[in-house]
Order: structure tokens, then sequence, then C-alpha cells
């Protein structure tokens, strides 16, 4: 009954449902449509933040932007559902001229052909993290052919709902996860393909596609909407659909949560890492820098070398002096590894040098000597190019005064340094493995950063790579500029890098480290790629659950309507077959009573006329037929009264031996059988009946009536009353050598009022009893005879019919 | 109806014996003369109407049937239908004996070339009827077709 109430809901819950589809498919169309028109209105209107959904972000490709269009209108045309054969041809040119266009671009952007044409007649120039931006991405016009395709399909299986509309579902739900994927690695900040050679998908391209793939899977799902779902289906849907967005909401913001928390974790991790890294390297460079100034200062009013030096220039030829000074210059480059040390006078003039090669004065260092001699310092001449040989140098200058005439300048001594030997290694060492990491050291040079070490990706740098202060992305223009700690921007390669930036103190130098971000942050992304695979399994896999279970309740729903219609079916067949019944026994009933009733009447008129011609022996024949007549029409009505009983007043159900069954009613026609001198015999199996005692007497006792009076003149007449199996069931038998029946009439002896023989008495009632008893008990009657003389065997089933177990076994 | 002519045989099927001697009776009323041969159910009838040529004097071809409707074993409407595509029977009046005029028998039994109703109790004049007609249609017939060779 409950199943019957709810397909009563059946023809009023359709409608809205398609509605509610129909509003959905036009909610997608429009989100493809908006996320379109946005994107290429930013283009025109010059909001680099509309084209890409948010600043920096890579911008969706005006070709994509038109195909997303052309999409878009495709689906919002197929929307309304059971449209005309026009519309769905134009949606099928529609597709074709889109799944054409998307494989040229597919194959133009694969072979990395970016033709201008994609632009649509805008300015469109630029890159965004390298990535030339206006062109379609090959993902992109991929997805496209595959978005062309199921909306070809969808509307070729607008019909016939098979292995099309299939194929179309298996489309765009490829093209959902598909653009699932990117999307979610947009959302964990890791977006997908950007360090590969081809372009990558956008933000907006990637939910577009998301949007155009449900719209997709609703015009393909609704081929197999034909029957009816009723509306409680329809609102579990709507939960299931409501409970797995939930859930799937709820495992993507934890798992950016989660991301988030990692990733900042491990930047600290490893920006600290960073920075203790770079404050070594600043450390080291400024005790190298003491370690050069100490050597300078071992000579500043140092006795003994004042007089060598000053006995070398007061005598020229004094060349003991000189060997002695070459001495003590020699010992000092030794000491460090000076690429040379030399001593002027205050002139400028070379007085002695190790090595002893003559090298042409350095005017610059000769336009400092004034000043340094004035100074009383030792002091370091910062970078510079030799004007001889161009190389880079540094020199400790040590100003050198007379032990004779005190305060009296007497020249210079000069230690100069080749940093390639001593200081670039101090900076090229890391103590780490690496692929990008480096330091570099920069300094200020009027309104550019000027990079004094040569660089890993860039040979020569030192002293001639210069970046103006205005490019602040450079980490090296920050540092310069004061900023001190963890810097982000793109470096002098380009690339994007983390950096730390210090002071050296006591010089114009800032040394800079920097790592490439895609290395420091390399392996965070591998397991974003993982975690990123993690989710989107995981939504996926829920989702195709949350998928099955809905599909397994609309199967069940649909079996149990079609039980429900077969048990309709069938109950409204046996319906049929009472009605048809009961007619044939109003039938019966009319015309059998109504015999009787014209024998009274006409041998009534026949009664008359005897009367009045004084025939007795006519009289008597007449009144004969009237009492005959009306002794019929009693046992008929007593009879019909009895069957009406049948089923209408029943005794209650009770277990019996099957001889108790048969000795009653051999008890109740004992004087027939008697009578006849037939024998009767009874299995001894200890079969046990079940049902109203006294009706399933009436049919043993009908049955052996009934085979008594066709027994004939059979010389040792006899009844068997016994049983078999046959497919587990127990079939009750009563068997009898009479005289058979003709095998054309053994279907009618079961009816009512049908006798077989008009000479036999009896109404042909007793088999239709029996009949309607068997049914009562839920069991099955059928007769058989080899044919006339051949004996007749009744068999039936009776249910709950056993065999009692033996109580000795 | 001269009486140099063969009596009308007429075979009536009637299972009850009361309702065999009404019709007995009835056809005794009526002065033609006339040979009624009573069968008591429909297998009997098929048997009589198929089984023979109608040649033996004790087995003649009926020249008026009166059938019931509720036999054993086979059924008037059986009857009639056993009796359709016999040429031999084609000629031989049926007229059906029942105890209601109900529309279904009368559909049933016209479609299977029944000639005729009687409704029960027989109305006498109209069984009289009945006889003249087919003593009127036999006469004609032997007039006609068979000619002087079947006529004794």
């Amino acid at each position: 009954m409950m199943c019957a109430g709810r397909s009563t809901t059946v023809a009023s819950s359709r409608g809205s449902r398609s509605g509610s589809r129909r509003a959905a498919i036009v909610v997608c169309a429009s989100a493809v449509i908006v996320l379109a028109v946005s994107a290429v209105a930013g283009f025109v209107f010059h909001h680099p933040e509309w084209t890409g959904l948010g600043n920096a972000r890579l911008p969706m490709a005006p070709s994509t932007a038109a195909l997303f269009v052309w999409h878009g209108v495709a689906l919002a045309l197929l929307s309304k559902g059971g449209e005309g054969r026009r519309i769905r041809w134009l949606v099928y040119g529609m597709a074709a001229v889109a799944s054409v266009v998307a494989s040229v671009l597919l194959v133009l952007a694969a072979a990395g052909i970016r033709p201008r044409l994609e632009h649509l007649g805008m300015a469109i120039e630029g890159q965004v993290r390298g990535i030339p931006i206006g062109h379609i991405s090959p993902v992109t016009a991929g997805g496209f052919l595959l978005a062309s395709i199921a909306l070809g399909l969808v509307v070729r299986a607008a019909r016939s709902h098979g292995p099309l509309a299939a194929v179309a579902k298996a489309i765009s739900g490829i093209l959902i996860a598909a653009a699932l994927v990117f999307v979610l690695a947009y959302g964990y900040g890791k977006p997908l393909m950007h360090e590969g050679g081809f372009i990558p998908p956008a933000l907006n391209t990637s939910l577009a596609f998301v949007a155009l793939g449900a719209g997709l899977l609703l015009v393909s799902v609704r081929g197999t909407d034909h029957a009816a779902i009723p509306l409680s289906s329809t609102r579990k849907s709507g939960a299931y659909a409501a409970g797995y967005l939930l859930f799937a909401v709820g495992i993507i913001v934890s798992g950016s949560n989660y991301q988030r928390g990692v990733t900042s974790q491990y930047r600290s991790k490893l920006e600290s890492e960073l920075a203790s890294i770079s404050e070594l390297k600043i450390s080291e460079i400024a005790l190298w820098r003491e370690e050069r100034l100490g050597d300078g200062s071992l000579f500043l009013d140092n006795w003994p070398f004042a007089e060598v030096v000053e006995d070398c220039i007061g005598n020229p030829n004094d060349d003991a002096a000189k060997e002695r000074l070459r001495e003590w210059l020699y010992k000092e480059r030794q000491s460090y590894g000076y690429d040379r040390v030399f001593v002027w006078d205050t002139q400028g003039a070379e007085v002695a040098a190790e090595p002893e090669h003559a090298e042409a004065s350095e005017s610059h260092l000769l336009a400092l000597l004034p000043s340094i001699l004035r100074g009383h310092d030792v002091s370091l001449m910062d970078f510079h190019r030799e004007e001889s040989n161009d190389a880079i140098r540094l020199s400790v200058l040590v100003p050198l005064y007379s032990v004779r005439r005190p305060g009296q300048p007497l020249g210079l001594l000069v230690l100069r340094i080749d940093p390639e030997k001593a200081l670039y290694p101090i900076l090229r060492r890391w103590p780490t493995p690496t692929r990008s990491a480096e330091t570099l050291l920069v300094r200020r040079d009027g309104e550019d950063v000027l990079y004094l070490n040569d660089l890993r990706f860039h040979p020569g740098a030192a002293m001639s790579l210069r970046i103006g202060l205005a490019r602040e992305e450079v980490p090296a223009v920050q540092g310069v500029l004061g900023r001190t700690g963890i810097l982000e921007g793109v470096d002098y390669k380009g690339s994007e890098v983390v950096a730390y930036a210090g002071p050296v103190e006591g010089t114009p130098w800032t040394v800079v480290t920097r790592m490439d971000s895609a290395e420091l942050f390399g392996p965070l992304a591998e397991r974003m790629w993982l975690f990123v695979l993690l989710v989107s399994s995981l939504l996926l896999t829920s989702g195709s659950a949350v998928a099955l279970i809905w599909r397994n309740q609309r199967v069940r729903f649909f079996r149990e309507q079609a039980m429900v219609a077969e048990e309709l079916r069938v109950s409204r067949e046996d319906l049929q077959q009472r009605n048809e019944e009961l007619t044939r026994f109003t039938y019966a009933v009319s015309h059998d009573l109504k015999s009787p009733l014209v024998t009274i009447q006409t041998f009534a008129g026949y009664l008359d006329e005897d009367i009045g011609q004084g025939d007795s022996e006519s009289i008597r024949k007449d009144l004969d037929f009237i009492r005959g007549a009306a002794g019929k029409m009693s046992t008929l009505l007593d009879e019909l009264l009895e069957l009406s009983r049948v089923g209408r007043i029943k005794n209650p159900d009770e277990e019996f031996p099957l001889q108790d069954a048969v000795n009653d009613a051999q008890r109740l026609v004992a004087g027939r059988i008697a009578a006849s001198g037939v024998s009767v015999g009874v299995t001894d199996e200890p079969i046990v009946l079940r049902g109203d005692r006294v009706r399933i007497v009436e049919v043993f006792q009908n049955l052996i009536d009934n085979a008594v009076k066709f027994m004939g003149d059979q010389e040792e007449p006899h009844i068997e009353v016994g049983f078999e199996e046959s497919n587990g069931e127990i079939v009750l038998l009563v068997r009898d050598n009479g005289i058979g029946i003709d095998p054309r009439h053994i279907s009618k002896i079961f009816g009512l009022f049908e006798k077989l023989d008009a000479r036999t008495e009896g109404t042909g009632m007793g088999l239709a009893l029996v009949r309607r008893i068997v049914e009562i008990h839920r069991g099955r009657i059928w007769a058989e005879s080899a044919g006339p003389g051949q004996g007749t065997c009744i068999r039936f089933t009776l249910a709950g019919t056993r065999i009692a177990t033996r109580k000795r076994s | 109806m001269t009486t140099g002519e063969s009596p009308l045989v007429v075979l009536l099927v009637e299972d009850d014996d009361a309702h065999a001697e009404i019709a007995r009776r009835s056809l005794v009323r009526i002065p033609s003369a006339k040979r009624l041969i009573r069968l008591q159910d429909g297998q009997a009838a098929l048997d009589y109407l198929l089984g023979s040529n109608f040649a033996e004097p004790d087995h003649p071809r009926p020249d008026l049937i009166l059938l019931d409707m509720r036999l054993p074993k086979v059924s008037g409407l059986e009857v009639l239908r056993g009796m359709q595509g016999e040429p031999a029977l084609d000629s031989i009046p049926v007229a059906i004996l029942t105890t209601s005029a109900a529309e279904v028998d009368v559909m049933k039994a016209y479609r299977e070339g029944a000639g005729g109703f009687l409704v029960k109790p027989l109305n006498v004049e109209k069984l009289a009827k009945l006889m003249d007609e087919v003593g009127l249609s036999r006469r004609a017939r032997s007039g006609h077709s068979d000619g002087p060779t079947r006529s004794k």
C-alpha cells in the first residue's frame, strides 16, 4: 500500500524535477558565459584582475573565452529539454564547428605556435610568470575538443538514450574531474603546469570547464530520465547532492588549511635556514675584512719597517735596504696570498714591489694618495678594476710615516687583493648541495646596484652587472635600499627567488643570499602535487560512491515499482478471472434454478388438464415430475448455500492425520459405499494435513462419493487414497478403477453444475465445491484419466501438508 | 399434411427428463405426423449427427433439431459448432431450447448457426408454427432438387 501511495506522487513531481534541472543547466551555461565575457571585458577595459580572476594570475585567452561563449550558448539552447529538430540540428552544427576550431587550436598550441589571431584584434602583450598571455593552452583546447564531442553526442542521444549518452556522461565527468584538479591546484597556491613548456589553463578557464562539464552532464542525464521519479526520491537526490557538496567543501577547506599550515611551517624553516646561512656569510665577510685591515695595521707605525722604507727612499742606491724591504714585502705577500704588495713614495713612485715586475701606477690610487697620507689609518680600497689589465682588485692601504722626522709622510704600502682568490671562494661556499642558491655581494653605485662578484647564472657579472634601483622586485635592489631579512622577488635572471639581505658593517656592501623559489619549494610542490591528487581522488571516490548509492536507490525504487506493477497486473488478472467465474456462476445458477421451475410450471398446467380429464395415471406422473423438480431445486439451493459458505465461514486451522480425514469421510458416505461394494484403501504413511478439518473431510467425502458414483459395473470396485511427492511437494490423490473420463471433458469436471452424465444423480456441484475448498487452502486440483473405462485419479495439494517424523526414529 | 408423407423427424437433445417429457407432450398436440428421437447429452447428439449417413430406418436424418443449451459433457453450443462445416447437416434447422432468452446465448447461438429459439416453458403454438415451416421447406426441397428419387 505504501508503494501504491508513493506512485501517486509520480505525475506531480515530474514537472518540478525537470524544471529544477533546466534551471541548473541555465546556471551552468550562464556561469560559463559570465566567466568568459568578464575575461574579455578585462582585456578591453584594461582590468587585468578580471582577465584571470585576480592580480598576477594567468588570464583566460580571448580565443578560449570565445569558445566558452560558443559552448555556453549551445548549452543554454539545450536547457529547455525536448527541443525541436531545428534547435538540435543547430546545436549539432555548433558542436561540429567547435570541435574543428578546438582541434586546430590544439595542434597549434601543442606545436607552440601562437597566432595573433587568438587575441581577437585586442592589443595583448606581456607575460605572467614567464608565460605569454592571450593564447590558449593545449589542455584547454583538448578540453574544448572533448566538450564539443560530448555536446554533439548529447544532441544525437536526445532520443535514443544508450551508449551515446553514456559516452557523453563519461566525457563530462572527465572534464569536471580534470578541471577540478586544476582549480584545486590554484586554490592550494600551486598552479599546475606553470613551470613546463606549455601554457597552462587559467583559473577562470578551469572554473568555466567545471561549469561546462556540469551542464553537459545535466543535459546528458536527461536522456535517461524518461521514467518518472517520485518527489520523495528527488528530495533524496537533493539531500545526497547537498551532503556530498558539504563533504567536498569540508575536504577542500580543511585540506587547504592543512596545506597552508604545512607550507608556512616549511617556509619558515627554510627561511630561517637561509637567514642563518646568510648571516654566516655576512660575518665571514666582515671577519675577512677585519683580518685584511689587521694585516695592514701591522705596518702602521711599524718602526723597523718605516726605517727600511725611509732608507730606500733616502738612498735609492742602498741595495741592502732595498733587499730588506723586499724581504718584508715578500713575507707579507706569502703570509696571506696577496696579489701584489708594493710601496710607493709620497709622489706615487714605486719604491719596491713583490712580485717585482713593474706596473704602471693606477691613477685613481694616485688621486687618493694625499687623503690617505693625511688619514693616519689603514683603509680598504673597494672593488675596482685595474687600469692596466682591467682586473678586479681590492687593496689594503697603509700610510707610512717617517721615523726620523716624526709625522712626515713617507709613502704608501698597498696590499692588493685578487678577490677571485681571496674573497669569492667565501661567497661561493654553501653548506648544502643546491641547484640555485648563491650569495651575492652588491653595492650601490649611483642609481644602480652593482654586482661585485661573478654569478652562478651570469659569469662575468662582477663589476659589470648593474640593475637600476627602480626595479624594486629584485632582492639585491631591496637590500641596497636598506631592507634586510627575508625578501621575495624576481632576481637578475628573471626567476622567482626567496632571498635574505644584510649589510656588511663598515662597508658599502650588501650580502644577498638567494635561492630559486622553485628549488626552495620544490619538495613542497611535489608534496602539493600528491596532496592535490589525494584530495581530488578523495573527492572523486566519495563522489562516485555517493552517485553509486544514489543510483542503487533509484534502481531499487524502479525495481520496487516494477514489482508493484507486476503485483497489480497479477491481481488484476486474478480479479478478471474471478469476474468471469462469477459471470459463469450467475449464468449457471439462473439456468439451473430456472430449469426445475419450468418443469413445475409446465406440469402444473398438465396436471390441470389431466385432472379435468380424470386421467389418474397421468396425474400421478405429473405430480412425480413436479415433486422431482421441487426436490432438485431444493438440493441445488442447499448446495449453493454450502458453496457460498466455503471461504466465508471458516473453522480454525488444525493439524490432523490424513487417515482421520478419510475415515470421517468414509463414515459420511458409508451407506453408498456399502451398497456398491466398493473397497476403500488408505495409505499408512503418517501424512499430516493442515487446515479447516470439516472442509477437508468434505473434500474426501465428495471425491469418494464421486468415485463410487462413477464406478460403473466394475467387478472389483476399488478406491485408493494415497500421496506422491513431486518437486518437494506432497500431492494427495484419490484414484478409482471406475468408468473414467473422456479426456476431452476432463477440464469441465470442476465447473459449477457440470455433469458429464445426465443419468447420474446430483447437481454437478460436488467437484466445484471440492475445488473451492482446495483453493481456500492454497492448493491446486486436477484430474487425470486414461479415458473411458480406465478409472480416474484426482490429484490435489493442500498448503501445510507434511509427512510426520516417525516417533520411533 | 397428407398422410402419405413420411413423418417429420424431430431430434430432441435434452438431459432433463421432465423437459424431455414436456417437449414430447407439446409435440403430441401438434397434429402433423412426426417421429421424436431423444438424446440425453451433446456428445450423443454429435455421435448421432456425424456418425452415419442416416440410411438406417432407426437412424433417420432429422428434419428439426431441438437443442438444449446446457447439456452434460458437450454443451448445445459445442454441438452447433460441431455441426458447422458439415454440408450434410447444413440444411437441418436447429431450434435452441433454453430457460432464458439471455442475449449472450442468443448471440452465441446465432453465430454458431442456430435457426431459432424456443424459450422454456415451451409454447405449443410456436412449436406448431415451426413444425409447419419445417414441413413446408421439406416439401419444397424434395419437389425441387431431389425429385422423385427421394420420395418413396
